[in-house]
């Protein structure tokens, strides 16, 4: 038996890799993808970040005030974009100008603005942002000016205050109450704000769904079209009539999928690295801290049942795919059914992106339970929260499952209905 | 005597649709038996049956006395089944795919090389076994999935239209090797085919099965004295006519 067993698994192996259909969309493509994924979000990135921080500027000065003269110079010296400041222009010129010669922004500071500030009364500056293409880029053409107007105005009252109570700390006015704020996770007070904490653990957990998703979606695929394959070569009728027990044949196609979803997977996943190390280069400041950092760990408990959560969940999908592939007439019929399996794993992931299964109401619970991916989704967290009894109880339940599901497979293996089962439920040929 | 496939009282349904009537048939160990018939028939189903890829609904049927239900492990180790439309995986050489089959049968290194040489000698591929199958014509297909039918030597060999779509050149020669070893290796046959030409070279004995019941069964000599007929294709129109 087990030397039959390698002689199938290394057809099969071989009959895979050599098959462009599959070499090319399931390992390369989404390679290639995310390669060009990244170098196009790189060019984006790196362009709305120029247009951030170096905004093209045309700045119409009706005031020529002092204050509007520190507004003018502040730009002018931030921004390493080009900055046209014109005395006397109307706004409908102004924008035209702008249009024409490709400028982002046209800022309006109308006469009095500094005369209104002086005497403690309100004053208008006007911002016009060019939208050429709706893009994000654009919207974040107008954030440096804004942000110049924003440090004026707490310059301002700052320098109110100190005039009316020089005695006083202008920031105890602006905010007399501050926040000081802690979290307290498995127990353990952390000087962290609970927001932090959510990141940290989002940012460094958010891989592991989607990983979960990549490979088993690959591992269904592969699954399935084995089958299907030999279906569609027309040399199912003649491997089942081989001195080899089916269940034989369906290890070595479950045992072949394995194999190429974990290389598959693992080419998308460096794919997806380079993919999202290049996006996140860019944009907001990165928090420098680990789960370690705030007391999540994951024990070698933990990290051996999230395994275990995990093999299961691919042997169960797995047989799924296989069983749901005797069905299909050809590769393209099977990929089809087996995306319908797709919505198991889908609902469960949206749930626990954003809410804990536990805390829903217990119709929408029992469910959601009874998938086997809210376990494998959930592993991962309840490993970190030393929650194992909820670990356990999905790993029994996995077992059954798959169990259930492969003997249910192993009986249409051995039933005639692998041959005449359809799922456009044409009578058999005979 | 003992048969080398007895097929008793055979029914098939495919739900409500009764392919197979009450299908009885004998055949000898060595002979090379065939059934004839138009499409839909019930040849397939009934070959297929007999192969263990499909449960009769009622009936018995027995390869060397081995039940094709209750010891289809048994009867796969003796048998070898072609099926009509076969195909073969197109990204293996004709040598893996041959080299693949004979794992299945043969343990020994040594063994599965010898069962190889004897699939080279009954394709007659030559080299282009190194090539890819994809690369294959259909007769070269044929040729081959042939040659892995019998490298095994089966007790019994199960072959479904075996020259069906090749051209003239292919199909002499693929009847010619199934003749030359079924007579050479005492090896039990039972092929299906319309071609009546065919089955008057090649079978000792035909049953002719219309609308999934036999009508009549005999010796090709027989069978055309008895309807003075000048050959089997004018046999089964008389027959048919008459049914």
């Amino acid at each position: 038996m087990h030397s039959v067993l390698m002689v199938i698994l290394k057809k099969e192996v071989k009959e895979m890799l050599r098959d462009p259909k599959i070499l090319i969309g399931m390992i390369i493509a989404p390679v290639l993808l995310m390669g060009v994924m990244s170098g196009v979000m790189n060019f984006v990135m790196s362009s709305a970040k120029e247009a951030v921080l170096n905004p093209n500027v045309i700045i119409v000065d009706y005031d020529n005030s002092m204050l509007s003269n520190v507004v003018t110079s502040s730009l002018t010296s931030s921004s390493s974009g080009r900055v046209m400041v014109i005395g006397n222009l109307s706004v409908s010129k102004a924008i035209e100008l702008a249009l024409s010669k490709d400028f982002s922004t046209v800022m309006i500071i109308p006469r009095g603005f500094g005369y209104n500030v002086s005497i403690g009364k309100h004053a208008i500056v006007e911002l016009y942002t060019v939208m050429k293409s709706l893009s994000i880029s654009e919207s974040g053409a107008s954030s440096m000016p804004s942000s110049i107007i924003e440090f004026l105005n707490s310059e301002i009252v700052r320098e109110r205050i100190r005039e009316v109570a020089p005695n006083i700390d202008p920031e105890v006015f602006l905010k007399p109450i501050s926040r000081v704020e802690y979290s307290v996770v498995k127990g353990k007070v952390i000087n962290v704000p609970p927001q932090i904490v959510f990141s940290v653990v989002m940012s460094q957990s958010v891989f592991i769904p989607i990983i979960i998703m990549i490979i088993f979606i690959t591992a269904m695929q592969f699954a399935s079209t084995s089958i299907a394959l030999e279906k569609e070569y027309k040399t199912l009728e003649t491997l089942l009539t081989l001195p080899v027990s089916r269940f034989t044949i369906l290890l070595a196609k479950l045992m072949s999928s394995v194999m190429l979803a974990v290389l598959g997977s693992v080419s998308f996943m460096f794919a997806y690295m380079y993919y999202y190390t290049s996006v996140t280069s860019f944009g907001l400041p990165t928090i420098n801290l680990s789960l370690s950092d705030i007391g999540l760990t994951m024990t070698p408990i933990g990290l051996l049942l999230t395994g275990l959560t995990l093999f299961l969940s691919m042997v169960s999908s797995l047989v799924l795919a296989l069983l749901i592939a005797v069905f299909a007439e050809d590769v393209r019929s099977a990929q089809t059914l087996v995306g319908y399996l797709y919505f198991l794993m889908i609902i469960p992931m949206m749930v626990s992106m954003f809410t804990d299964v536990s805390s829903l109401p217990i119709l929408l619970q029992i469910p959601l339970y009874l998938i086997p991916y809210t376990y494998t989704l959930a592993s991962p967290r309840a490993a970190l929260l030393e929650n194992y009894g909820f670990l356990v109880i999905g790993i029994v339940y996995m077992v059954v499952f798959s169990i259930a599901v492969l003997y249910i497979a192993s009986k249409f293996f051995k039933s005639e209905k692998v041959l005449t089962a359809r799922i456009s439920f044409r009578r058999s040929r005979r | 005597m003992d048969f080398a496939v007895e097929v008793e009282r055979l029914n098939k349904f495919y739900g409500k649709f009764h392919a197979l009537k009450d299908v009885s048939f004998n055949v000898n160990s060595g002979e090379i038996y065939g059934l004839i018939g138009p499409n839909g028939a019930g040849k397939t189903t009934t070959l297929r049956i007999i192969a263990t890829l499909l449960s009769p609904s009622s009936g018995v049927v027995k390869v060397f006395g081995m039940d094709v239900v209750s010891e289809a492990d048994k009867v796969r180790r003796i048998i070898s089944y072609l099926p009509e439309e076969a195909g073969a995986y197109k990204y293996l050489t004709g040598y893996e795919y041959l080299n693949f089959m004979a794992s299945l049968y043969v343990r020994d290194k040594a063994e599965v090389k010898e069962l190889i040489e004897e699939a080279e000698l009954i394709c007659g591929l030559n080299g282009r076994l190194k090539d890819r199958i994809g690369t294959y014509s259909k007769g070269m297909l044929r040729r081959l999935l042939v040659a892995r039918s019998l490298m095994i030597r089966p007790k019994l060999a199960i072959l479904d239209e075996p020259t069906a779509g090749l051209d003239v050149i292919h199909s002499q020669y693929v009847r010619r090797i199934i003749k030359d070893y079924a007579k050479g290796h005492n090896v039990t046959m039972i092929i299906s085919s319309h071609n009546m030409l065919e089955v008057e070279y090649l079978c000792d004995r035909v049953a002719l099965i219309h609308e999934g019941k036999i009508i009549l069964e005999g010796s090709p000599s027989e069978l055309k004295n008895k309807f003075s007929a000048s050959n089997l294709e004018e046999v089964f129109s008389k027959v048919v006519e008459l049914a």
